[in-house]
């Protein structure tokens, strides 16, 4: 690597910084997505994913299927719901029996 | 299959037992179904899992000091599958816990969407029972359920770095089943 990649204002360091950033960004993409980063943090990447597509990309694609698994998980099964129902009116009764 | 008959006990429930149980324990019923069946290889083996859970919960209602109910039937259903895996032998549940989903209202109004939307929704539903349900209890927990990653730890009693890995691994998994899907598709545009 040229020694310009550790000259700030060179398109060297821009694009080594850069590729740093990429790599810290793909590397922490899914703490990202989940909210498990700092603010701080999070604004430094929130403007990488802003400017570099691969990781927005990313970003998009968990986010998708986040939206997809919670959708999709929410769902109880009725005829297990109604056992418990009964069975939690038989634990509660039992005093009366 | 849990029965009220089975294991009982012979002293008789207090008037607060009920009464906690119905206002604390009650409510979270759909929440409990769901976590079951994210711990269970199959709905039958969360039928019992989840009635387990309730009659462990009732039992137990006098200790529980009424924070966190979601958290300690979690405790409960972990504790609970992790003793009939150890019996079945089968499958190892070392370290899922239990997350409560809050119904994402889908925006989806498009008929074309909605067509797409049901496609994926059916191939996830099919690739989330695949999952090991060690893996689906942490997607379960983070995604449904919107835990964080530390709370996700704590109720299912393993490492933070557990929970990431573990969700990174099942997400590449169901993105690999997705693919090809509408929603794969959309993501690649």
């Amino acid at each position: 690597m040229s020694l310009f990649a550790y000259v700030p204002g060179t398109t060297a360091w821009r694009t080594r910084r850069h590729d740093e950033i990429c790599r810290e960004t793909y590397d922490h993409i899914q703490e990202i997505v989940d909210g498990e980063v700092t603010a701080a943090k999070a604004k430094q990447l929130a403007r990488h994913l802003s400017e570099c597509p691969p990781c927005e990309l990313e970003a998009e694609a968990i986010k998708g299927l986040k939206q997809a698994i919670a959708r999709v998980g929410c769902e109880a099964d009725p005829e297990l719901l109604q056992r418990l129902d009964e069975l939690a009116r038989k634990l509660c009764s039992r005093r009366d029996h | 299959m849990a029965t009220v008959e089975h294991g009982e006990e012979q002293t008789e429930p207090s008037d607060d037992q009920v009464r906690r149980f119905e206002e604390l324990i009650v409510p979270e019923m759909p929440f409990l179904a769901r976590i079951a069946r994210a711990m269970s290889h199959s709905q039958a083996e969360a039928d019992d899992l989840a009635q387990d859970t309730l009659v462990k919960a009732f039992r137990a209602i006098d200790r529980f000091d009424g924070r966190y109910p979601r958290a300690w039937l979690t405790r409960i259903a972990r504790n609970t599958a992790i003793n009939r895996d150890q019996r079945n032998r089968e499958f190892v549940l070392a370290e899922d816990g239990v997350v409560e989903p809050d119904p994402a209202p889908d925006e989806i109004s498009d008929p074309e969407d909605i067509v797409l939307g049901q496609e994926i929704d059916e191939t996830l539903r099919t690739a989330l029972d695949d999952l090991p349900p060690d893996f689906r209890i942490v997607v379960q927990l983070v995604d449904v359920e919107d835990m964080s990653y530390q709370e996700a730890a704590d109720v299912l009693d393993i490492p933070i770095g557990t929970v990431m890995s573990r969700l990174h691994r099942a997400r590449s998994r169901l993105r690999r089943a997705l693919s090809g899907t509408a929603l794969d598709r959309e993501a690649k545009t």
